[in-house]
C-alpha cells in the first residue's frame, strides 16, 4: 500500500523500555542477592534496592503505557488503512464478492497491526540482545562469549524461520483458495447429494490442507522456540560446569552470575521474537493480497437525457451466454422484458446501465447517438437482491447526501406499503432490523425513484410480494413512467401493470450464442 | 419423542464435553495428558533452578567450582525440562490435527444427513467459514486454551509449595501480599474477558461496517455516493475508536494488575532476601544464597503461566462464537438417533395396516424447527392429522409460496426433524437444477457408472438428443460455470439424471416455477409421462391438469389438508 502512515515510534520505545526493565530486574536482583551474601565492607545496599524497586515501577508503567498507546495506534491505523483501501476502490467493483470483502477486512487488520504484532516485539528483543552482548563484551563479563554464541544461534534460527514462514504463508494462501473453490462447487451441488449420499461424503472436499499449513506455521514457531530453549539451556549448563573456551579464567564473584542468569532466562525474554516472525510472514502475505486486488473499474459517463428513444442493436452483456437483442425503446413509458430465468434479463439491464460491459458489436444509441462504454449518470438499476446499507432508513434512501426532503421520502414509503419502516431514523441492515426480501426490493426501488432517474431499470420487482403490494408497486412504476423510461425485467408480469412495450427474450442455446466456435477454438 | 434437555446458556466446557462424547474425539484424555507433561516439564525446571542456585552458591560464597553431582543434576533437570517441553509441543499439535479431522468428519456426516434442507438455509460463504475457520477455533480452544487454563492453576500452587518449604516467611508473605491464586484467576479472567470482548466487538463492528460498504461498491458508484460514505465511514470509525479507547483503558488497568504483582513480587522478594543476607532484617529463618537465589528464580513462575493464558484469551472468544454457530448443527445430528426411534413408530403404523412396503401412513404428522433451541423446537412448523401415500400415487401439493411445501417434502425425505419419514428411496427435482461445471457425462453419472448407450437413451427420452448433437464434444463437452443451457434444457438434463437412478419416490419441488408458460407445459407433460410407474408428490402453484393426480394435499396455516380434486387447489397464484 502506498499510503503508509507515520511509524509508531512511541509504541516501539515503550515496548523496548518494558522488555529492558524486565531483564534488568532479574539481573540486578540476582547480583544483589549474591553480593549481599558475601557483604563486602562498606557495601552500599540502599542504591541497588532502590534501583530494583524503581525498575519494577518503570516496568509496570511502561507495560501499561505500551498497551494503551499500542492499541490506540492500532485502532487509528485500521481506520487509516481501511479508508485508504476504500478510497482506492472509488468507482471500482470487486470481482469476487463475499469471500473477498471479508478477506479485505482481515488483511487490513493484519496490515494495521504490524507494529504491535511484529515490529515492536522483534526490535525490542533485537535491541536488548544486542545491547546485552555489547555491554558484556565491553565490560568483559565472565562468560560473555556464551552470550555471543547464543546471539548467533538466535540470528540463524530467526533467519531460517523467516524463510520457511514465508513459504508456508504462501502455500496457506494457495490451499485456502483451493479449498474455497472445491467447497463452493461441493455446496452448490447440495440439491443432488441425495443421489449418491455415501459417495458424496467420501468425496467431500477437506479443509485439512488449509489447517495443515496453519498448524505447520505454528509448529515451525514452536519448534524454533524449542531449539532456542535447548541452546540456551546447553550454554547455561556449559558455563555453570566451568567449561570456558579461550583464555577466560573462572571468576568467583557475584558479577559472574549475570551471564548465567541471562542465559537461563533467555527463553522467556527472547521467544516473543519468533512469534513476531510468523506474524511478519502473515503481514507480507496480506500486503501482497491487497496489492493484487482484483477490481474492475467502473467508467462514468455524463448525464444523458433520453429525448425520443433508446435504441439497442445486437446488444448483450459480454462474456455471458445470452442472445443479443435489437430493440427500440421509447423515452417514456413502461417496457417489460420477460423470459425464463437464466435467459439474461438481469445482465441485459446491467449492460444497459453500464454496470457490465457490452459485447463488441453491440450498440446503445440515445436519440441516434451511440454511447461509449460506461455507467451513465442517473440511469439507475435496481438489483434483484438489492444491497441495503447497515444504517438508518434515511441514509439508505439518500446514500449520497443530496438533502432529499423527508416529506417526499415518507410519502414514497407509504405509497409502497412500507409505513412499518418509519420513522426514517430506524436502523436497518446487519446490526439493525432485518428486512425481508420484499421490503429490501421496495426500499431499493424507493431509493432509485428518489434519485430522479432518467432511465429506471428494475429487476424482478414482484418476486416475494403479495398481490396487494404488487399492485402498489405497479401503480408507482406507472406513475414514474409518465416522466421517464421504466424498464421492468420479470418472469411474471402482474395483470395490474399496464405495459407500453413488451420484449420477450429468446433463451440462449448452443445455436444462437456461438458456443461451437468458442469451444473448438 | 424423548425430550433432550439443553440448558439455555450452555458453557463452552460442557458443550465441548458433550461434543467429545458424541463424536469420540478423545479430547479430554489428551487434555489431561498434555497438562501432566507440561507440569512435569515445569517441575523439572524448578529442580534445575535448585541445582543452579547450588552452583552459584559454591561460586560466590565458597569461591570454588560447583560439585559434579550438582552439575550433573542441573544437566539432567534442564534436559528433562527441555525434552518434556518438546513432547508436549508435539502432542498438542498432533491432537489438533486429529481432532480437526474428526470434527470435519462429523460435519460432513451432518451434511450427508441433512443435505439440501440444511445447506439451503445459509450462504455458501457461511458454510465455508464454519467449516474452515470455526472448527479450527473450537480445536484451538480445546487443545490450547483449556490446557493452559489448568496449567495456570497447578503451576503457581507447585511454585508456592516449593517456596514454602524453602522459606515459610517468604511463602506466607507471598500468599498474603499476592491475593492468592484463585483471586488472580478471577482478575485475569474478568480483566482479559472485558478487554477482549469489548475490543473484539468494537473491531468486528468496525469490520462489518467496512465490509458492508465494500459489498455495496457498485450501488455507491451508481448513486455517486462514494464520497459521502467515505466521510461517514471515517466519522464512524473515529467516534468508535474514541469510545473503545475509553473502555479499553479501564480494561487494561485490570490486566496490568497481574503485571504489577508479577514484577513487584520479584523486586520485593529480591530486596527482602538481600536484606536478610545482609542481616539488616531478621524475620524468620536464616537464608543462604542458594535458598535465596532458588526462590528468586521460582517466583516468576507464580504468574507467568497465567500471563500466557491472558495472551491466548482471544481463543475463548472465538470458540464461543464458533459454538453459537455449530451447536444447532451438531445438535441436529443427535436428533437423528431420536428420529430412528420414531421411524419405528412409522413402520409399526405401516405394518399395522398390513400393507408394509406399498403404503406409507403417518398419523399425527409433525415437522419441527431444528434451528430453534431444543426446548422450543417442539412446536410443529407443519403438521397433518393423517398423511397416506400408496405406491403409484401421484399427489399434487399446493399452497402459497412460503407455506411450507418444501418443509413437508424435506421431512418426508428424512432431511428434517419430524415424527415420520418415508423410507422409500427418493429423487428430488428442484426449481433450479444443479449443473456441475464438469462434462455432460459427469453431470449425468455423478459417482455412478452408466454406459454411453444408457446415457444417450435417457437424453433421447427427455428430448435432449438434438441439443447433444450440437455440442462440440458430445458427452464430453464441459458445462463450465456459465453453462449454455436454457432453463428448460437444464431441467431436462436433471430429469435425465433422475431417471437414470431407478427410485420409486419422486419429490418435485416446483420444477417448472421459473419457466415461461409454454416451457412449463412441455416440461410438466414430460415429467408426467416419464413418471407413470413412480410415486410422485408434486409441489406446484402453476396450473396442472387435475386428472393427472390421485390425491391433493394443500398446505395452509401450517396444516396439511386433503382436498377434493375439484377444489381450487391447483389455482394459479400469480
Amino acid at each position: 500500500m502506498k499510503n503508509e502512515s507515520r511509524p509508531a515510534y512511541i509504541t516501539l520505545v515503550l515496548a523496548v523500555v518494558h522488555a529492558t526493565a524486565g531483564l534488568s530486574i532479574l539481573v540486578i536482583s540476582s547480583w544483589f542477592i549474591a553480593i549481599s551474601a558475601i557483604a563486602p565492607m562498606g557495601f552500599n545496599y540502599v542504591i541497588p534496592a532502590v534501583v530494583i524497586r524503581g525498575l519494577a515501577l518503570l516496568r509496570i508503567a511502561s507495560g501499561y503505557a505500551s498497551m494503551w498507546v499500542g492499541h490506540k495506534d492500532l485502532l487509528g491505523r485500521i481506520a487509516a488503512v481501511r479508508m485508504d483501501v476504500f478510497s482506492q476502490l472509488h468507482n471500482c467493483q470487486l470481482d469476487d464478492k463475499a469471500s473477498s470483502t471479508e478477506a479485505l477486512a482481515q488483511h487490513t487488520e493484519v496490515l494495521a497491526s504490524k507494529w504491535i504484532a511484529w515490529i515492536s516485539p522483534l526490535s525490542s528483543v533485537l535491541f536488548i540482545f544486542t545491547v546485552t552482548c555489547i555491554t558484556a563484551l565491553w565490560t568483559s563479563l565472565p562468560g560473555a562469549i556464551y552470550l555471543v554464541i547464543l546471539y548467533c544461534a538466535w540470528i540463524i534460527l530467526l533467519t531460517l524461520q523467516w524463510l520457511s514462514a514465508l513459504a508456508i504463508a504462501r502455500e496457506n494462501t494457495e490451499a485456502t483458495s483451493a479449498f474455497r473453490r472445491a467447497s463452493s462447487h461441493f455446496l452448490a451441488a447440495s440439491p443432488i447429494w441425495h443421489l449418491n449420499s455415501k459417495k458424496n461424503v467420501e468425496n467431500a472436499p477437506s479443509a485439512a490442507s488449509v489447517w495443515q499449513q496453519q498448524l505447520q506455521q505454528k509448529r515451525k514457531t514452536i519448534h524454533t522456540v524449542w531449539m532456542f530453549q535447548g541452546a540456551a539451556f546447553l550454554l547455561t549448563l556449559l558455563l555453570m560446569a566451568g567449561v570456558l573456551p579461550f583464555a577466560e579464567v573462572a571468576v568467583f564473584a557475584p558479577i559472574a552470575l549475570i551471564v548465567p542468569m541471562v542465559l537461563l532466562a533467555a527463553p522467556d525474554w527472547a521467544s516473543a521474537s519468533f512469534n513476531a516472525v510468523a506474524n511478519a510472514a502473515q503481514h507480507q502475505q496480506s500486503s501482497n493480497a491487497l496489492d493484487s486486488l482484483n477490481t474492475s473499474p467502473i467508467r462514468h459517463l455524463a448525464e444523458k437525457p433520453v429525448l425520443t428513444s433508446l435504441q439497442l442493436t445486437h446488444f448483450a452483456a459480454k462474456g455471458r451466454s445470452t442472445v443479443p437483442v435489437t430493440i427500440n425503446l421509447p423515452a417514456k413509458g413502461v417496457v417489460a422484458i420477460s423470459g425464463a430465468s437464466g435467459c439474461g434479463k438481469s445482465s441485459l439491464l446491467q449492460a444497459i446501465a453500464g454496470l457490465l460491459p457490452a459485447t463488441a458489436n453491440g450498440e446503445r444509441k440515445v436519440d441516434g447517438h451511440a454511447l461509449p462504454e460506461g455507467l451513465v449518470k442517473r440511469w439507475l438499476y435496481v438489483e434483484q437482491e438489492p444491497i441495503i446499507l447497515s444504517g438508518s432508513i434515511k441514509m439508505n434512501l439518500d446514500p449520497a447526501g443530496c438533502d432529499i426532503s423527508q416529506k417526499s421520502m415518507c410519502e414514497l414509503l407509504s405509497a409502497l406499503g412500507l409505513d412499518t419502516l418509519l420513522p426514517l431514523t430506524n436502523w436497518v441492515g446487519k446490526s439493525g432490523r432485518q428486512l425481508s426480501g420484499g421490503e429490501r426490493k421496495r426500499l431499493a426501488l424507493a431509493r432509485a425513484v428518489l434519485a430522479e432517474p432518467i432511465v429506471l431499470m428494475v429487476d424482478e420487482p414482484f418476486e416475494g410480494l403479495d398481490i396487494r403490494t404488487q399492485e402498489q408497486v405497479c401503480a408507482l412504476l406507472e406513475k414514474e413512467a409518465q416522466r421517464r423510461l421504466v424498464i421492468v425485467a420479470s418472469h411474471v408480469l402482474p395483470t395490474a401493470l399496464s405495459i407500453d412495450k413488451h420484449v420477450v427474450l429468446e433463451e440462449a442455446n448452443v445455436e444462437n450464442t456461438g458456443l461451437h466456435e468458442r469451444q473448438l477454438a | 419423542m424423548t425430550k433432550e434437555k439443553v440448558p439455555n446458556r450452555q458453557t463452552l466446557t460442557s458443550w465441548c464435553r458433550q461434543l467429545d462424547e458424541a463424536h469420540k474425539l478423545g479430547v479430554r484424555t489428551s487434555q489431561t495428558r498434555l497438562v501432566v507433561i507440561k507440569c512435569l516439564s515445569l517441575f523439572s525446571l524448578i529442580i534445575g533452578f535448585y541445582f543452579f542456585s547450588h552452583i552459584a552458591h559454591s561460586w560466590v560464597v565458597n569461591k570454588v567450582h560447583g560439585t559434579h553431582s550438582h552439575i550433573i543434576g542441573l544437566g539432567l533437570a534442564l534436559l528433562f525440562a527441555w525434552l518434556l517441553q518438546g513432547v508436549s509441543n508435539h502432542k498438542s499439535l498432533d491432537t489438533k490435527t486429529n481432532t480437526l479431522a474428526k470434527l470435519e468428519k462429523a460435519l460432513t456426516a451432518v451434511f450427508a444427513n441433512r443435505q439440501h434442507a440444511l445447506v439451503r438455509q445459509q450462504t455458501v460463504f457461511y458454510w465455508q467459514s464454519l467449516w474452515q475457520k470455526q472448527l479450527h477455533d473450537v480445536t484451538d480452544w480445546a487443545v490450547e486454551y483449556s490446557v493452559q487454563q489448568a496449567i495456570a492453576v497447578i503451576v503457581p500452587l507447585l511454585a508456592l509449595a516449593v517456596i514454602f518449604v524453602v522459606n515459610p516467611v517468604i511463602g506466607a508473605g507471598l500468599l498474603v501480599t499476592l491475593p492468592v491464586v484463585p483471586l488472580f484467576m478471577i482478575i485475569v479472567g474478568k480483566g482479559a474477558a472485558a478487554l477482549h470482548q469489548k475490543h473484539f466487538i468494537a473491531l468486528s463492528r468496525l469490520g462489518s461496517m467496512f465490509t458492508d460498504r465494500l459489498a455495496a461498491l457498485p450501488m455507491l458508484s451508481t448513486f455517486q455516493a462514494h464520497e459521502k460514505q467515505t466521510d461517514l465511514l471515517k466519522e464512524a470509525s473515529e467516534t468508535l475508536n474514541l469510545r473503545t479507547m475509553k473502555v479499553v483503558s479501564v480494561a487494561f488497568l485490570s490486566n496490568s494488575v497481574l503485571d504489577f504483582f508479577a514484577t513487584l513480587s520479584v523486586a520485593l522478594v529480591a530486596v527482602f532476601i538481600g536484606f536478610t543476607l545482609l542481616d539488616e532484617l531478621n524475620v524468620g529463618p536464616e537464608i543462604t544464597l542458594q535458598q535465596g537465589l532458588w526462590i528468586l528464580l521460582v517466583v516468576p513462575l507464580l504468574l507467568s503461566e497465567m500471563k500466557r493464558l491472558g495472551q491466548i484469551y482471544h481463543q475463548k472468544a472465538q470458540a464461543e462464537s464458533a459454538m453459537e454457530a455449530l451447536k444447532p448443527i451438531v445438535a441436529s445430528s443427535f436428533c437423528d438417533t431420536e428420529m430412528k426411534d420414531d421411524t419405528v413408530d412409522a413402520t409399526q403404523t405401516i405394518s399395522a395396516h398390513g400393507e408394509n412396503a406399498n403404503r406409507f401412513v403417518a398419523e399425527k404428522f409433525a415437522v419441527f424447527d431444528e434451528l430453534a433451541e431444543a426446548g422450543q423446537g417442539k412446536n410443529a412448523i407443519v403438521s397433518a392429522q393423517t398423511l397416506t401415500l400408496n405406491k403409484g400415487d401421484c399427489i399434487l401439493l399446493s399452497g402459497r409460496s412460503g407455506s411450507g411445501k418444501t418443509l413437508l417434502l424435506e421431512a418426508l425425505a428424512g432431511q428434517r426433524r419430524a415424527t415420520h419419514r418415508c423410507q422409500w428411496p427418493s429423487i428430488w427435482l428442484t426449481q433450479h437444477p444443479v449443473i456441475l461445471p464438469s462434462s455432460v457425462r459427469d453431470n449425468l453419472c455423478l459417482y455412478d457408472r452408466y454406459t454411453d448407450q444408457q446415457l444417450l437413451a435417457m437424453l433421447e427420452k427427455v428430448e435432449l438428443s438434438h441439443w447433444l448433437k450440437q455440442l462440440p464434444f458430445g458427452l464430453d463437452t464441459l458445462m463450465t460455470d456459465y453453462p449454455l443451457l436454457s432453463g428448460g434444457e437444464a431441467q431436462r438434463l436433471s430429469i435425465a439424471r433422475a431417471l437414470l437412478r431407478d427410485r420409486p419416490l419422486w419429490l418435485l419441488d416446483e420444477p417448472t416455477a421459473h419457466l415461461p408458460d409454454e416451457q412449463h407445459h412441455r416440461i410438466a407433460q414430460l415429467i408426467y409421462r416419464l413418471t407413470q410407474d413412480k410415486t410422485v408428490i408434486w409441489a406446484s402453484h402453476k396450473a396442472l391438469p387435475a386428472n393427472w393426480f390421485s390425491g391433493f394435499w394443500h398446505v395452509e396455516h401450517q396444516q396439511v389438508i386433503n382436498k377434493h380434486p375439484l377444489s381450487h387447489a391447483e389455482k394459479k397464484e400469480q
